[in-house]
């Protein structure tokens, strides 16, 4: 009884810190990536000193911030200002317990996979909020404000976007529904499916995604140019890393959402590359497809970022409330009654 | 702006959303513009003025300089400070010529009113050091630095194309 019980404890530490281990190393990579790719869109080449072609970068630069006296400023309310880095880290790595990393490569396959990311990634805020508070500075608390307002709006056309391939699917779970655009072609993945309504859901859940994670064009909560650094002005060492990295996490996360949602998750485009082998070598052909997939949104998003500018206060909420979510509305009705009439075969 | 109907604002902000995207792809394969410094160099043009230097004259394996004084007298920044001595030839040589890099901003008028044209502008511009003696530059290091003129021909070029400019 004890040793059943002590073996679950052990299974469940060791998936734990593998997946600590997996965000960890990505998160690592997917900053060296955004400064190279960054450095090349500008004509210039990025960190490439540290290791070769500088792939030891930030890892040096993670052992600096270990380094960093960790401030708190006069007037912080110490309590607060310390636990809301935890409070905004801890969520975006409880994701990764239904991420769908390949076949039978999945923490927890809950059937309510779908409803858990979109719940669990909603705390994030509540953390950005504490830290913009708890800093007593106006910038962040300023920071911390757009936050809110900014995460709630798109909350809504997010969880909108997700409800079109969990009604293609008929299912929230997640496995579920990667496997209901499985075993064939890469016309089986919803967004080539079902008269365009997904890739539209597509586009609305990666702006919505963008703007979950703070990232370019949406960063308004960040933005450098007016409020310094947002709600994370007085954070320092440590500290301000968890944060960076559950920014890092986060757009990893959008990005493999999108996958497992419209790109087939870890199903193979050709069915001769893994989507018909069996045992190991199907699950490890799984897994690359995951990985690539989601390495290829990661890229899209460096490139976004690169690119467009800063949306205004206005406009964001204009497009949140007065576009995403009335078009939501729409796609959903319009994807209901395309699969209760069968018109699309499913 | 012209007001549009909805249809057209819809694809007009996919264009140019796409059109941003564009550039950025294509400035991504472009040539990077950065130097990797300390590997690769620059091509310095020809009167460039980095340190002043004495280079040896091939002939007699000295410099060039008389100790006449003329360098230090019309320095701006009183950079250069001269010393020498009579030697049994009656000859005046230059013992101490110390250059204070750290005040020096390569105007090059010393090498212009050098009457031997001894005293050159040389294309060494990597001066930093750790104290402010270490700015200072002794006859020795201007030897060193300046090496050797190069041989009689190709000197007169370079005096003819300077008479030029």
């Amino acid at each position: 009884m004890n040793i059943e019980l002590l073996l679950i404890l052990g299974k469940m530490l060791l998936v734990a810190v593998v997946i600590l281990g997996f965000i960890l190393f990505a998160v690592l990579y997917m900053i060296w990536g955004l400064r190279r790719v960054m450095g090349y869109i500008q004509a210039r080449i990025g960190p490439n000193r540290v290791g070769p072609q500088g792939l030891l970068q930030t890892v040096a630069d993670a052992l600096k911030l270990l380094q960093k006296e960790d401030v708190i400023p006069d007037g912080a309310d110490r309590w607060l200002f310390t636990i809301a880095p935890f409070i905004v880290f801890v969520p975006a790595y409880l994701v990764y317990v239904v991420m769908p990393f390949g076949k039978g490569l999945i923490a927890k396959d809950l059937n309510i996979g779908i409803v858990y990311v979109s719940a669990i990634t909603s705390i994030c805020v509540i953390g950005i909020i504490v830290g913009g508070w708890a800093s007593n500075n106006k910038w962040s608390l300023l920071g911390a404000f757009r936050a809110a307002a900014q995460l709630v709006a798109y909350e809504v056309p997010m969880v909108l976007a997700i409800i079109i391939p969990v009604i293609f699917a008929g299912t929230l779970s997640m496995q579920g529904i990667v496997q209901a655009q499985g075993g064939g072609w890469f016309t089986n993945w919803f967004v080539f499916r079902g008269w365009g309504i997904p890739a539209v859901a597509f586009i609305m859940y990666f702006t919505a995604g963008l703007a979950e994670v703070n990232h370019t064009p949406f960063d308004i909560m960040e933005a450098e140019s007016e409020l310094v650094a947002g709600f994370n002005v007085e954070y320092s060492g440590m500290k301000f890393a968890l944060f960076f990295l559950e920014e890092f996490a986060a757009s990893f996360t959008v990005s493999a959402i999108a996958v497992t949602l419209f790109f087939g998750g870890w199903n193979s485009p050709i069915p001769c590359l893994g989507g018909n082998w069996t045992g190991l070598a199907g699950q490890a052909a799984s897994l690359f497809w995951f990985l690539s997939k989601s390495v290829v949104g990661v890229l899209v998003m460096m490139w976004i970022r690169s690119t467009w500018p800063r949306v205004r206060v206005d406009q964001l909420m204009n497009l949140g409330w007065k576009v995403m979510i009335p078009a939501g509305l729409f796609l959903l009705l319009a994807a209901g009654t395309v699969v209760t009439m069968g018109w699309v075969k499913l | 702006m012209k007001k549009r109907c909805l249809c057209s604002e819809i694809i007009y902000t996919f264009t140019s959303l796409a059109k941003g995207l564009y550039i950025t792809f294509i400035n991504f394969w472009r040539k990077k513009i950065t130097m990797m410094y300390p590997e690769e160099r620059w091509e310095l043009p020809e009167g460039y003025r980095g340190m002043p230097v004495l280079p040896a004259d091939p002939k007699t394996g000295r410099e060039k300089c008389l100790a006449c004084g003329s360098c230090a007298r019309i320095c701006p920044e009183h950079v250069i400070t001269i010393k020498h001595e009579v030697g049994e030839d009656k000859k005046r040589r230059v013992v101490e010529f110390n250059i204070d890099m750290s005040r020096c901003m390569f105007c090059g008028l010393c090498t212009e009113a050098c009457p031997t044209k001894g005293l050159v502008m040389s294309k060494n511009f990597e001066l930093a050091s750790f104290s402010r003696e270490g700015m200072i530059y002794g006859i020795d290091d201007l030897r060193r630095l300046g090496g050797v003129f190069p041989e009689e021909p190709a000197k007169e070029e370079a005096s003819a194309e300077g008479g030029k400019a």
